[in-house]
């Protein structure tokens, strides 16, 4: 029984491995078709600013001075935090669209906005 | 796509936003949405580099409409403000002391009445009210909707003559000479308000916009996104439902460009299966009919208003003459769904064939 369980974690690792490749693979795909974007700040569940993904800046929040983040390379990232655990700056940079980080003990959280498609109407006379 | 409201005065004014498009730009586009000017529905979108930035604008765009639309208002009074249902009450009794956006208001459309082909009176406030009371009667109770009956609307057409209101340009009053007469500036308002409002915005750095009042569209500048380099207007299927995409019949290109559209089929009621549109035709006394819709470009707001009331009662012919005289363009939409167009309109136009350099 012992043998067979090792056996089994042995096949879940590798099937785990093939599905992570998968995703890789495949977030990659999407990371092409939706290249830059803009990245959503909410602080208190407050959409407080929306930042382009297109030009590098380092800056920092008027509501959370503490925290510095920093655009470069259509990315973003938590780069200081004067939380306890540090896991904000620990997540690294974020790029793809719906991908999230956040500093929890500061109630901040970062969001790579979808793209809206373009139909040719910007607006309706009628 | 995350909404989220803030209050501006009165009312929920509420941004989203999008990202920006294909191409490499610093620019993202926005969108903020009011609900409480001109009786109408508004949007404005927009790019910029930061949120704040696009509230900025569309916070001086909110802000001068909302003056705008006390000044030209005809049915409320506003503490400390005289507005033009001030001019209004003093008919016949003395002259009333405007702010320059009426005198300037009044005096163009003054000029309009000659230009139109006397089709856009802003004296017409007595034969307008009768329709008003009588629409509003009958949308709210359709099975005695009725329309006003010839006499009533012969007797108020007496006390509409233009040149009874008298604008002493250097005391800047305004007097209206007739006791029984009354302004009614709804054809010309929402587009010299949304001209004052967008050169507001200008004036602080606005560079790329488009603005709806409730089917008055000024655009700004060039769509900073990359897709394109001209904004795209969708005009308005008249005989479909008006919500979603599939409702448009066309789209046009624009650049520094007003679009404005006048039909029957938003505010109207209807009399024994009969559509009455708002729109009448001072010489007729009665509602507009000859088509479902005409749409208008013109790079002034004011004029293409003014231009679009004109043209939806206008026979096509004098219609075409008109719009040429002004170096507008136009589309016609007929009651049975055929097009006319300026060789203006068609070279900007989807239908037609035009397609935006990308």
């Amino acid at each position: 029984m012992h043998g067979g369980r090792k056996l089994a974690a042995k096949t879940d690792a590798v099937l785990i491995g093939a599905i992570l490749a998968a995703a890789v693979c495949a977030l990659g795909f999407l990371n092409r078709q939706e290249s830059g974007g803009s990245c959503e700040i909410l602080v208190e569940n407050r959409a407080v600013q929306t930042i382009s993904l297109r030009k590098d800046a380092m800056f920092t929040l008027p509501e959370r001075p503490g925290i510095v983040l920093q655009v470069k390379d259509h990315a973003i990232a938590f780069r200081e935090s004067d939380c306890p655990d540090k896991i904000c700056v620990h997540t690294g940079t974020i790029s793809r669209p719906g991908q999230m980080a956040a500093c929890l003990p500061n109630q901040t959280v970062i969001r790579i906005r979808r793209a809206a498609p373009d139909n040719g109407v910007d607006t309706v006379a009628g | 796509m995350k909404m989220w409201k803030q209050r501006m005065g009165f009312l929920l004014f509420a941004p989203f936003l999008f990202a920006g498009c294909q191409k490499q730009s610093p620019f993202l586009k926005f969108q903020a949405e009011f609900y409480d000017l001109f009786d109408t529905v508004s949007v404005i979108t927009g790019y910029a580099e930061t949120e704040s930035e696009f509230n900025r604008y569309a916070q001086i765009i909110y802000d001068r409409l909302k003056e705008l639309n006390r000044l030209y208002d005809i049915y409320h009074d506003y503490p400390g403000i005289q507005n033009v249902k001030t001019i209004n009450d003093n008919a016949g009794a003395q002259p009333v002391p405007v702010p320059q956006e009426i005198a300037d208001l009044l005096r163009e459309s003054i000029d309009y009445y000659e230009s139109s082909g006397h089709t856009v009176n802003i004296a017409l406030g007595p034969v307008l009210r009768l329709w008003h009371d009588y629409r509003t009667a009958g949308i709210s109770d359709p099975a005695t909707a009725a329309a006003p009956p010839m006499s009533d609307l012969a007797r108020a057409n007496q006390n509409t003559h233009i040149e009874n209101v008298l604008i002493d340009l250097s005391a800047q009053t305004v007097f209206l000479r007739d006791k029984g007469m009354s302004l009614d500036v709804g054809a010309v308002a929402k587009g010299y308000a949304v001209k004052l409002a967008v050169a507001d915005a200008v004036r602080a750095g606005m560079t790329s916009a488009i603005i709806n009042i409730g089917g008055n569209v000024q655009s700004v500048g060039k769509p900073l996104g990359g897709a394109r380099d001209q904004w795209g207007v969708g005009i308005q299927d008249p005989s479909k439902p008006a919500q979603g995409s599939e409702n448009i019949l066309d789209t046009i290109y624009i650049n520094d460009m007003s679009v404005v559209t006048s039909g029957n089929y938003q505010r109207f009621y209807e009399v024994d299966g009969k559509i009455y549109s708002h729109i009448i035709d001072p010489e007729r006394l009665m509602p507009a009919e000859r088509y479902s819709a005409v749409t208008v470009a013109h790079p002034d707001a004011g004029v293409a208003d003014m231009l679009s009331t004109a043209l939806y009662i206008l026979p096509l012919g004098d219609g075409q003459v008109l719009s040429k005289k002004y170096g507008a363009e136009a589309l016609w939409i007929m009651q049975d769904g055929s097009l006319e167009a300026t060789e203006g309109y068609k070279a900007m136009s989807k239908y037609f064939g035009y397609r935006p350099a990308a």
